[in-house]
């Protein structure tokens, strides 16, 4: 067969040999073999490869901080005897086309979330426990055959996490679940500190956390799921309704003996205050009053002693003159009526010269 | 050549040579190719992103945003994570449509019937629920936000919270390879966080004196969570929008504060009374005190003059006894006499009613 075509349109000699046709045309099946024999692992997978539905490699991509070859190991060593091939990593990976297959798996954490489940506690408190974990495929050949779907995961989840959480909460009391440590605990106002007592924990939180995660992981390895060494969580817990009417009514009947507490302690000081008042007014007017009184009899005996003093030099003439004075003082005024004897000094010369009576009276 | 069998005469005329059909086709398919190639080995990140680059499904690089250049044909492939947005998740509330007057999600919303359908499946469908139509949208949203905010407290109490947590992306190759659901994990692990601190501390931390304390525990307790997960995740902040004890209780709670402001009042009342009164008392106590220095004062000068007075007198009387004494006596009388009105004089001795004279004062001459 001959071909024409020709850039410049130039006749062209009939190649000898394969055609160019043939050669495209080989060309396009090669590139279907070849597509159809590469497969890509993405960063967020991990694959299974099977030959006629038995498994012949594991590709398995842990996520960054697990010790990759560690793993690989360890699943070298568990496969070795069936003549499986494990490999580590995402990326462009051949197969034989048709007669193998590649089942891809999730290697990202993924995520579980129970249904909330009522569980009596210990100290027969009825309680909701929501919990939630984080999990991923370890192992995807082991997951592949025991369980095959997340779907079926999850199931096998629901089951071994809800177990693991009831065995752990119904073997403490309430306050383990809920208290982290004894730190004691703060109260907005003293009278409250009695309400935040509460019996110590012994192991709290935290512990108990552990022990179902650390129960759930056991449980799980023969699933080829692996969980987060930190990976169950206790996303919920509350009271069932019959408790939480009751705690309520606790915490109303808390409040209000603090409140009435308040009150009466107000009006207390009220009183308290008032007393206060009364005390101070009387203390102050009195001790003013004393004071007073010893500033003015300290003056008085000062004064006393003053006239004594003085009065002591000639208390003939004192008298004399004191006698004057109060003469002067007392006599006068309209009502006064003065009776004077002819003996009084006065009168002296009036016996002897009688012509001169209005004298006196000048 | 010419007149080649599978020459094709056209309705137009025009012949067509098989052979071009196909050199046609072939130069298309290599121009798509080229068109394509030059498509998918551009592309672009926003501002606000980072580009995670895998070359056949490996992680290969982190690019800067801009214009980049990749390996054609999704041999790479550029994912944009926008790694400078703050996202926020909400818990105990949603909003429905943030802005000036925002529209919130709560249960009293739900209760009250101010909702959306729509925002009610949303909210469902977010949490991993399904939703069908015999689903009773009300009281399993209203479920679903309960088992949000009821919390336990440490002293065993109930208390109602509702927080937020920012977050960016900090690390996307993490944030794309190692989580799935990175968003529902962050809202796990910040409700497990938020419910170990509340339940660690009493219900008045929780509603009051604890919520700083809190909010920066959580913030640290959740990013040491989600590193421990390598889910590439920063917590930018976590607030604790509103913390109350619930409902029922809550008019118990309040009965407190008033109590509280009562006792305050009450006491403020009783300093103003005591303050009104007890300094004026305090003034008057000074002036008492202050009235008996005076008197002191007073009494003492007195003294003192008197004396010095009496003693002037004397010292001058001794010098002359006899007639000082006349003369004061004399002059006494003086001042004396003219102020009594009537004065009799009696003769000593003599007979009865032996009256000398009286003193006329009536006279207005006398009076005077």
């Amino acid at each position: 067969m001959n071909t024409q075509e020709n850039k410049s349109g130039i006749p062209v000699k009939p190649k000898k040999g394969p055609s160019r046709l043939m050669i495209e045309v080989v060309v396009v099946i090669a590139i279907i073999i070849l597509i159809a024999s590469v497969y890509i692992v993405d960063q967020s997978e991990q694959a299974v490869v099977t030959q006629f539905g038995k498994p012949v490699k594991v590709i398995i991509n842990p996520i960054e901080g697990v010790n990759a070859e560690a793993v690989q190991e360890r699943l070298k060593k568990k496969y070795n005897d069936e003549g499986i091939a494990v490999s580590i990593g995402a990326g462009l990976r051949l197969r034989i086309p048709i007669i193998q297959q590649v089942k891809k798996f999730e290697r990202r954490l993924l995520r579980w979330n129970g249904y909330p489940e009522q569980i009596p506690t210990k100290d027969k408190k009825y309680i909701w426990v929501d919990s939630t974990a984080r999990w991923y495929i370890e192992d995807p050949l082991q997951f592949l055959r025991s369980v095959g779907t997340q779907e079926q995961a999850l199931a096998r989840l629901d089951d071994i996490i809800d177990s693991s959480t009831r065995n752990s909460i119904t073997k403490r009391d309430l306050i383990e679940v809920v208290r982290t440590d004894n730190r004691p605990m703060r109260v907005a106002e003293e009278e409250l500190q009695e309400t935040a007592k509460v019996s110590n924990v012994d192991e709290g939180r935290p512990v108990i956390v552990k022990e179902i995660t650390d129960a759930s992981r056991k449980s799980c390895e023969e699933y080829g799921i692996g969980i987060h060494e930190s990976g169950v969580l206790i996303k919920g817990l509350i009271y069932v309704d019959t408790v939480k009417e009751k705690v309520e009514d606790r915490m109303i009947e808390e409040r209000l003996r603090i409140a009435k507490k308040y009150t009466s302690e107000g009006e207390g000081e009220y009183e308290r205050i008032m007393g206060d008042k009364e005390r101070d007014i009387r203390t102050i007017l009195s001790e003013a009053y004393k004071t007073a009184r010893e500033i003015e009899g300290t003056a008085d005996a000062q004064a006393t002693q003053i006239y004594a003093e003085a009065y002591e030099k000639d208390p003939e003439f004192y008298r004399f003159l004191k006698t004057l004075e109060l003469y002067e003082e007392s006599i006068g005024g309209n009502q006064t009526r003065l009776i004077l004897g002819t003996d009084n000094p006065l009168f002296e010369l009036i016996k002897g010269n009688v012509s001169m009576p209005d004298k006196a009276s000048e | 050549m010419a007149r080649n069998f599978h020459v094709r005469r056209t309705y137009t005329g025009r012949t067509i040579d098989p052979s071009s059909i196909w050199k046609i086709f072939r130069w298309a398919v290599i121009g798509l190719l080229v068109v394509y190639a030059v498509i998918t080995s551009i592309y672009t990140i926003e501002t606000n992103a980072a580009g995670v680059v895998k070359r056949f499904g490996k992680y290969n690089r982190i690019t800067e945003p801009g214009i980049h250049l990749k390996l054609p044909f999704n041999i790479e492939r550029a994912i944009e994570v926008p790694v400078k947005n703050v996202q926020k998740e909400e818990f105990g509330f949603r909003t429905v449509k943030a802005g000036v007057d925002s529209q919130y999600l709560g249960v009293d919303e739900i209760q009250s019937g101010r909702y959306s359908r729509e925002s009610l499946v949303n909210l469902i469908r977010e949490s991993g629920e399904s939703v069908s139509g015999s689903t009773n949208l009300q009281t399993v949203a209203k479920n679903l936000i309960q088992r949000e905010y009821i919390m336990l407290t440490g002293d065993l109490n109930i208390v109602d919270v509702e927080w937020i947590v920012q977050y960016k992306i900090k690390n996307p190759r993490q944030y794309l390879f190692n989580i799935r659901d990175a968003r529902q994990t962050i809202r796990d692990c910040s409700q497990a966080v938020m419910r170990q601190l509340v339940g660690n501390g009493s219900v008045d931390e929780a509603i009051t004196i604890g919520r700083m304390e809190y909010e920066i525990d959580a913030k640290d307790l959740l990013q040491t969570l989600l590193d421990n997960y390598e889910t590439g995740i920063h917590i930018v902040t976590v607030k604790m929008q509103s913390s109350n004890p619930p409902m029922r209780v809550r008019p118990a709670f309040n009965e407190v504060n008033k109590a509280l402001q009562q006792k305050e009042q009450r006491i403020n009342e009783a300093l103003k009374q005591y303050n009104e009164v007890v300094p004026k008392t305090r003034g008057e106590a000074k002036r008492l005190i202050e009235t008996a220095r005076g008197y002191a004062a007073e009494r003492v000068n007195q003294a003192q003059g008197d004396t010095n007075k009496f003693l002037q007198v004397l010292t001058e009387y001794e010098k002359a006894p006899t007639i000082t004494r006349q003369r004061l006596y004399l002059e006494t009388m003086g001042t004396v006499l003219p102020k009594v009105p009537e004065k009799w004089i009696i003769e000593q001795g003599g007979a009865e009613g032996g009256i000398l004279m009286k003193l006329d004062l009536d006279n207005p001459q006398g009076s005077k």
